[in-house]
């Protein structure tokens, strides 16, 4: 599987960073309103629950403020504003105990990532809907850790590096998962795309 | 102008910035042009649907909030600037990001005259939270009483109207039934959208500001700003019974009102009587002289947000002088038409105008 560039062009971000640095409050709110969400999406994937992530979503960006005169420019604003989130929900979950009550586990490897669970969604397409259930259910058949991978990869449009950059291991091992992960899902593919001819019918 | 769609696989998809504007940020427009492109071309059905599943599966519970809600996050994080982080988590989140302005009243005599019971049989069917665990409210006072709802909405209640609330709003949605007329001030939350259940129809609010009354056994909703939907029973079953996302309603905008005509069961979108200026214009932007016509019918919609319908071609040799100050919007029009030979009217909810042009100089 090739791993193409992110179509997002990111040297406005970089951009916004700058002017960040220097005080720019618009910059600041562009960047906000640009991450804010994808970010609490991602925390909820740790800790479900919404308060608790919007919370550390938001001193994320407090603490990025409050330092704006000395932090540096990463190489993509994205991934390490993800990092910081990943990191914190991790940390202030694990202080509240909301991830789990015994202090002593080594976090990186206890990581909690949650389950896909797309039943919150209200899809008006039935087909559609069938789709993302058995979709959600090969990919909770994956180990956590090539789950991650995939959400990052896909949902958050990462290339392979800003994934190994925010997982804290080395690019290879991103590739390595990716494949893994493939080669576990790459079967129901084919199903599925059967399944939808079929059922796709209906409603286009 | 756009990539080759056909040749892409799902994957592909998955990673264009136009699909995930649609399937990611639930963009209206890019919805709009993939609906087309699906339409022209159903061969591709499979994969996008495919890559369209494969990006809700990833996602999570929708926590996405609107970009006021993250404009007065980027306001107080600004405005706190130096001060010590607070533990925000303790911080009230409950603000009212939107007032809307409801007075429902539902052809309220007639209602009473119904037997209880079917009027709760038709309710369970709509709402079923708000047939079995639900509080009540009835305003006996001869003066208006105010009910704060849990998402910190305050509704104030009329005289002899009733609000009936769910104990616990269910996950998806908050919904209210009332009979009689009330004032809404709702806290805006776009993950769960707001509906007044009234027994002739349902009021979902979209936007941010709105009134709704009734008159006799034909209820009535006028809008003064912001957006709402209308819907009759029957549109609200048959959605519901098809599950749809979408359904056949009657949307509002501001100096819009819709009224639903008992007989025919069906909704009539019109202009409220008397339109309120939604947007204050500077006096010398009302001086006209020898200005062409579309510009001033450009400065009435802009002033109160309605549409005029006309033929840019017919007009174009129309010019006006006028000076308005504070006629209405139907003697604006008047002295407009009168001018230049036209005649308007009033067709769902939009202004037409009917011109044979101004060719006689």
């Amino acid at each position: 599987m090739a791993i193409r560039p992110n179509p997002t062009p990111t040297n406005t971000d970089i951009q916004l960073w700058e002017q960040l640095k220097n005080g720019n409050e618009l910059a600041f709110g562009k960047l906000l309103a640009k991450y804010f969400n994808p970010l609490q999406n991602y925390g909820y994937k740790f800790v479900r629950n919404e308060d608790f992530v919007k919370d550390c979503v938001q001193e994320v960006f407090i603490e990025i403020w409050n330092r704006r005169d000395r932090i540096s420019t990463p190489d993509s604003v994205r991934a390490y504003l993800l990092s910081c989130v990943r990191k914190r929900v991790l940390r202030e979950g694990h202080r509240q105990h909301i991830i789990r009550e015994d202090a002593s586990i080594d976090l990186e490897n206890e990581l909690t990532f949650v389950e896909f669970s797309p039943e919150w969604l209200l899809i008006e397409q039935e087909s559609v809907a069938e789709t993302t259930h058995r979709i959600a259910d090969a990919l909770n058949k994956l180990p956590k850790r090539q789950r991650e991978v995939i959400y990052l990869r896909y949902y958050q449009n990462l290339e392979r590096d800003e994934i190994a950059a925010i997982m804290g291991v080395n690019p290879q091992s991103i590739s390595n998962l990716l494949q893994a992960a493939f080669k576990n899902f790459r079967d129901n593919w084919a199903g599925l795309l059967i399944l939808v001819n079929v059922l796709g019918h209906a409603s286009f | 102008m756009n990539p080759n769609y056909q040749k892409y696989s799902v994957e592909d998809f998955t990673q264009d910035e136009q699909f995930r504007q649609w399937v990611i940020q639930r963009d209206p427009e890019s919805e709009a042009f993939w609906t087309e492109w699906l339409d022209s071309h159903p061969e591709a059905s499979g994969k996008v649907q495919l890559a369209r599943a494969f990006l809700y599966a990833l996602e999570e519970k929708n926590t996405a909030l609107s970009t006021d809600e993250l404009t007065s996050i980027t306001d107080d994080i600004i405005r706190q600037n130096k001060q010590v982080v607070r533990p925000l988590w303790s911080t009230p989140m409950v603000r009212v990001a939107a007032s809307i302005l409801v007075i429902l009243g539902l052809g309220y005599l007639f209602l009473v005259h119904q037997p209880a019971s079917s009027r709760l049989d038709k309710l369970a069917e709509i709402s079923p939270v708000l047939a079995v665990n639900y509080n009540e409210i009835e305003n006996t006072k001869p003066e208006p009483q105010d009910v704060t709802l849990q998402d910190g909405s305050v509704v104030t209640l009329y005289t002899h109207s009733k609000l009936r609330y769910p104990k616990q709003f269910t996950p998806k949605l908050r919904e209210v039934y009332l009979t009689g007329e009330a004032f809404f001030k709702i806290t805006k939350n776009p993950k769960k959208p707001f509906w007044v259940h009234a027994d002739q129809i349902s009021t979902q609010v979209l936007g941010t500001s709105f009134l709704v009354k009734a008159e006799g056994n034909n209820a009535k909703v006028e809008v003064r700003s912001g957006r709402v939907s209308v819907y009759t029973r029957k549109d609200i079953r048959a959605a519901r019974r098809l599950q749809q996302k979408e359904s056949v309603g009657v949307v509002l905008t501001a100096n819009q009102q819709v009224a639903f005509i008992e007989k025919e069961d069906r909704l009539v979108k019109s202009v409220v009587e008397q339109p309120i200026v939604l947007q204050k214009i500077e006096r010398h932007e009302y001086e006209f002289e020898e200005v062409p016509i579309d510009k001033v019918f450009k400065q009435l919609e802009k002033t109160y947000g309605l549409t005029v319908i006309y033929d840019p071609v017919t007009v174009k040799n129309c010019f006006i002088t006028a000076s308005f100050s504070d006629e209405s919007l139907f003697e604006r029009l008047n002295l407009i038409c009168r001018i230049s030979r036209a005649t308007y009217e009033i067709v769902d909810g939009q202004i037409i105008i009917h011109s044979v042009g101004c060719d006689n100089k």
